[in-house]
C-alpha cells in the first residue's frame, strides 16, 4: 500500500517574496524577469505505508521544503503529490503554539486543527501533558516555558495526533538525553503500529538506526536513494568534494595572484621610475596571497613524540629548490627530533598530484628498514629520475610507530613542488615511462 | 461548504480569540460593553447638546448605529490581521485557512450579541416598545454578515501579500464612519446624492435596522421601489461575498510563502 507518491515535483522560490503594492503597479509597466531559486527540481518519490524514510543533505539542499510540500503548507509549482492518509507534520521544532495560551489550551487548539473531536482530545490531554513532563506547569502561559519544555509539549502533541504519516524535521536537537530516549521509544512504537515516517536529521546515527531507506538531496535534487549505509557514504563523498572544491578555488586564486605578482614584478624592473607606487601594490598583492595561503593550512596531526622539524628538497646539483625537470634527481631530506628513545619508527612519504590522485607512497616499513630514533636526526629519500611530467605535486610526510597504531607526526600535503619542462609540448600525459618505438612486432616478440 | 471538522475548528478558534482578547485585563469582557457606551456618551453630548440634530430617541438611534458599525469595523480589521496572527500555525500545519477568517467574524459577532443585549436594555429604559418589525432585524443581520465575511476574505488575502492594505483600511474605516448614517439619519442626505450614497451597503443595512427595531417601519412590499431596495441590498452583499471569496481562494494556498 502506498502512503506518498510524488512525480516530477518542482518548486521555485521568488527572491523578492514580499512585494509592496508599488512593486506590483511597477511590474505592470516593467516586465522584468523575476529572480527565482529552484528549491526542488524533478523530485519523484514513492513511499510505501509503514516505511521509515530518512532524508539527508547539506544545508539548503531542499529537505525541509520537501517535507513542507508533503505537509501541504507549501504548494508545488508543478508535479503531482498524492498523499494517502493523515499527515502529522512536526517541522522546525514547533506546531505554531500561541505563547499567550496555556499548554492545555494550545494542545486543544492544535488537536482541533488536526481534526480530532473534543471528546477524543479530552481523552488524550492528560496523557500528552504527562508525556511532556509538564504536569506542574500546565496552567501557565507557554511563553514562560523554556525552549526544552516547549519542544517536549510540541513533540508529545504531534505524536498523539493520530496520524498515518509523520513528518519530522530535526526534532531531537532539543530535549535532554532521557527525553530523547523516550522519543526513540515512541518511534519504535509507531514503526510497530505500521505508521509511515519521513525523518530529517543531521545526526546520521539516528538515520541509520531508524530508517529502512534513505534519500540524499543535493541542490533540490534526489542524487542518491537506497540503503542507509550506501546513501550515507554518498553523502559523505559530496561533503568531501565540496571541501576539495573550496580548496581548488583558493589554489586557483593563489595562482592568479602569483602570476599577477610576477607580471608586476617584471614591470617594476622595467619601470624603476614609478618605484613607490608599484612597491605599494606589490606589498598589497603579497598580503592577499598570504591571506589566501593561510586558509589552506596543511593538515597536521599526531602525538608529537617525534616531530618533523623540516622537510627540504634538493636537485641533482644539491641545490635547494622546489622546481624540477622530468628525469632529474630529487633528494628529499626530512629533519626530525625525537623526544624519546624510539625503536623502529616508520617513515613514510606520499606524493599526490594537484587533483588529489595518489601517485607514489614509499615507506621504511615496506623496505624493512629498522633503526633507532633519539633526539635530533634526519632521513632522506632519493629519487634518481623523477618520471612526472609538468604539474604541481604535493608531498605528505608521516611518522608512525612500527605497527601503525600510533601516529607520531603527519603533515598532509604540506610541501609543494613543481615539475617544469620548458619544451614539453609534444609529450602528453602525467608521467614518463622509459620506452622505445619498434617496427615489425609480431606475436609480441621483437 | 464545510465539514463538521471545520465548523468545530471555527468554534475553537473563535473561543480562543475571544478569551485571548480579554486575557490579563481587569475588566475583561466588560470592555466590549464599555467601548460602545463611551462612544455613545461622547457622540451624544456633541450631537445633541453642542449641535442639536433634533432626532427622535437620539441615544437609541445612535447606539444601534454604533454597535452595528463597531461590529463591521472589528470583524473586518480583526480578520485582516488574523492570518498574520496565526502565521505560526499556518506555516506548520495544513488546514482550511478560511476557518481563521470565519472565526474572527464569529468572535466579533459574539461581541455584537453582548451589545445587542445592552441595546435591548436601553430600549426598556427609554420605554420604547418593540413592534413586530423587529423580526426583520435577523434578516438584515444575515445580509450584514454576508457582506462582512466577503470584505474580510478579500482584506485578509490582500493583506498577506500587500501589507499596505492595513493602513489603507484604517483610513477607509475612518472615512466610512462619516459616510454611513451613524450619527445622522439617512434623510439628512440630499436626494441628489442619495443614489450614490446608498451604494454603501452599510448605509442600507443600518437604516433598515433602525426602521425595524426603533421606528417599527417595515418595507412596503406593494411599493416597487421598496422591493427594489431589498433586492439591490441582497445583490450587493452577495456580489461582495463572491468577490471576496474568490480572491481568498486564489491566494490562500500561497499564504505560508508570504507569511
Amino acid at each position: 500500500m502506498k502512503a506518498i507518491e510524488i512525480k516530477n515535483l518542482n518548486k521555485w522560490f521568488e527572491m523578492n517574496s514580499m512585494p509592496t503594492l508599488m512593486d506590483n503597479v511597477a511590474s505592470i509597466f516593467n516586465k522584468k524577469e523575476k529572480k527565482r531559486i529552484h528549491a526542488l527540481s524533478n523530485i519523484s518519490l514513492s513511499v510505501g505505508s509503514g516505511e521509515f524514510i530518512g532524508i539527508i543533505g547539506a544545508n539548503g539542499s531542499g529537505k525541509s521544503t520537501l517535507l513542507k510540500v508533503i505537509a501541504k503548507t507549501l504548494t508545488p509549482d508543478n508535479g503531482l503529490v498524492n498523499i494517502y492518509g493523515k499527515v502529522v507534520p512536526f517541522l522546525e521544532l514547533g506546531l505554531g503554539f500561541n505563547p499567550e495560551m496555556t499548554a492545555k489550551e494550545n494542545v486543544l487548539l492544535y488537536l482541533s486543527v488536526m481534526g480530532l473531536s473534543k471528546k477524543e482530545i479530552n481523552k488524550k490531554l492528560n496523557g500528552i501533558i504527562r508525556f511532556a513532563e509538564l504536569e506542574n506547569f500546565q496552567d501557565m502561559p507557554i511563553k514562560d516555558y523554556s525552549s526544552g519544555m516547549h519542544a517536549r509539549l510540541a513533540f508529545a502533541s504531534a505524536i498523539r495526533a493520530e496520524g498515518d504519516i509523520y513528518l519530522i524535521d530535526e526534532v531531537l536537537a532539543v530535549g535532554d538525553a532521557s527525553f530523547q530516549k523516550k522519543c526513540f521509544k515512541v518511534f519504535g512504537e509507531l514503526k510497530k503500529a505500521g505508521k509511515t515516517m519521513l525523518l530529517i536529521s543531521h545526526d546520521l546515527s539516528i538515520i541509520k538506526s531508524f530508517c529502512n531507506r534513505v534519500i540524499l538531496l543535493d541542490k533540490g535534487e534526489i542524487v542518491s536513494e537506497g540503503r542507509p549505509d550506501s546513501v550515507i557514504a554518498d553523502y559523505k563523498k559530496i561533503l568531501g568534494e565540496r571541501e576539495i572544491l573550496q580548496e581548488e578555488k583558493l589554489q586557483k586564486r593563489i595562482e592568479e595572484l602569483e602570476a599577477l605578482y610576477h607580471k608586476r614584478e617584471s614591470c617594476m624592473v622595467q619601470m624603476l621610475s614609478d618605484k613607490t607606487g608599484l612597491l605599494k601594490e606589490l606589498e598589497n598583492i603579497r598580503e592577499e596571497i598570504n591571506w589566501h595561503k593561510n586558509k589552506i593550512t596543511p593538515k597536521r596531526f599526531g602525538s608529537n613524540i617525534i616531530k618533523i622539524t623540516n622537510v627540504e628538497l634538493f636537485n641533482g646539483q644539491s641545490k635547494k629548490t622546489n622546481i624540477f625537470r622530468t628525469g632529474e634527481k630529487i633528494k628529499i631530506r626530512i629533519l626530525y627530533y625525537s623526544y624519546k628513545r624510539l625503536e623502529n619508527p616508520e617513515f613514510g612519504i606520499s606524493i599526490h598530484d594537484n587533483n588529489g590522485l595518489w601517485i607514489f607512497g614509499p615507506n621504511t616499513k615496506y623496505e624493512k628498514i629498522k633503526f633507532l630514533a633519539d633526539g635530533k636526526g634526519e632521513i632522506g629519500l632519493i629519487i634518481e629520475e623523477i618520471p612526472f611530467l609538468n604539474g604541481t605535486y604535493l608531498l605528505t610526510v608521516a611518522i608512525h610507530n612500527y605497527n601503525r597504531s600510533e601516529v607520531y607526526d603527519y603533515i598532509e600535503k604540506g610541501i609543494k613542488f613543481e615539475i617544469q619542462n620548458k619544451n614539453q609540448k609534444e609529450e602528453f600525459g602525467s608521467i614518463r615511462i622509459p620506452y622505445k618505438w619498434r617496427f615489425n612486432i609480431k606475436n609480441g616478440k621483437t | 461548504m464545510f465539514k463538521k471538522k471545520e465548523l468545530r475548528l471555527i468554534k475553537e478558534f473563535a473561543i480562543s480569540d475571544f478569551k485571548l482578547k480579554y486575557k490579563r485585563s481587569v475588566l475583561g469582557y466588560f470592555w466590549s460593553l464599555i467601548k460602545p457606551l463611551l462612544m455613545l456618551a461622547t457622540l451624544y453630548i456633541v450631537f445633541s447638546v453642542f449641535i442639536n440634530l433634533e432626532i427622535q430617541n437620539y441615544p437609541i438611534f445612535l447606539l444601534l448605529g454604533i454597535i452595528l458599525w463597531n461590529f463591521f469595523a472589528e470583524a473586518t480589521s480583526s480578520s485582516m490581521s488574523s492570518v498574520l496572527a496565526k502565521a505560526n500555525l499556518i506555516k506548520k500545519v495544513s488546514f482550511s485557512k478560511s476557518t481563521v477568517i470565519l472565526a474572527s467574524c464569529l468572535s466579533a459577532f459574539l461581541t455584537l450579541l453582548i451589545n445587542i443585549a445592552v441595546f435591548i436594555l436601553f430600549m426598556v429604559i427609554f420605554k420604547i416598545s418593540f413592534s413586530w418589525t423587529a423580526l426583520l432585524f435577523p434578516f438584515y443581520l444575515i445580509e450584514f454578515i454576508i457582506f462582512i465575511v466577503g470584505i474580510s476574505f478579500a482584506l485578509s488575502a490582500l493583506h498577506i501579500k500587500y501589507r499596505d492594505i492595513a493602513h489603507i483600511w484604517e483610513i477607509l474605516l475612518q472615512i466610512g464612519f462619516w459616510i454611513t448614517p451613524i450619527i445622522y439619519p439617512l434623510t439628512k442626505v440630499s436626494f441628489v446624492y442619495r443614489k450614490w450614497y446608498l451604494l454603501n451597503p452599510l448605509a442600507r443595512i443600518i437604516d433598515d435596522s433602525r426602521n425595524a427595531l426603533i421606528y417599527g417601519i417595515a418595507p412596503n412590499l406593494a411599493d416597487f421601489s421598496a422591493v427594489k431596495h431589498i433586492f439591490i441590498t441582497i445583490i450587493i452583499c452577495i456580489l461582495i461575498f463572491i468577490f471576496g471569496w474568490r480572491i481568498f481562494k486564489k491566494m490562500s494556498h500561497r499564504f505560508s510563502e508570504y507569511l
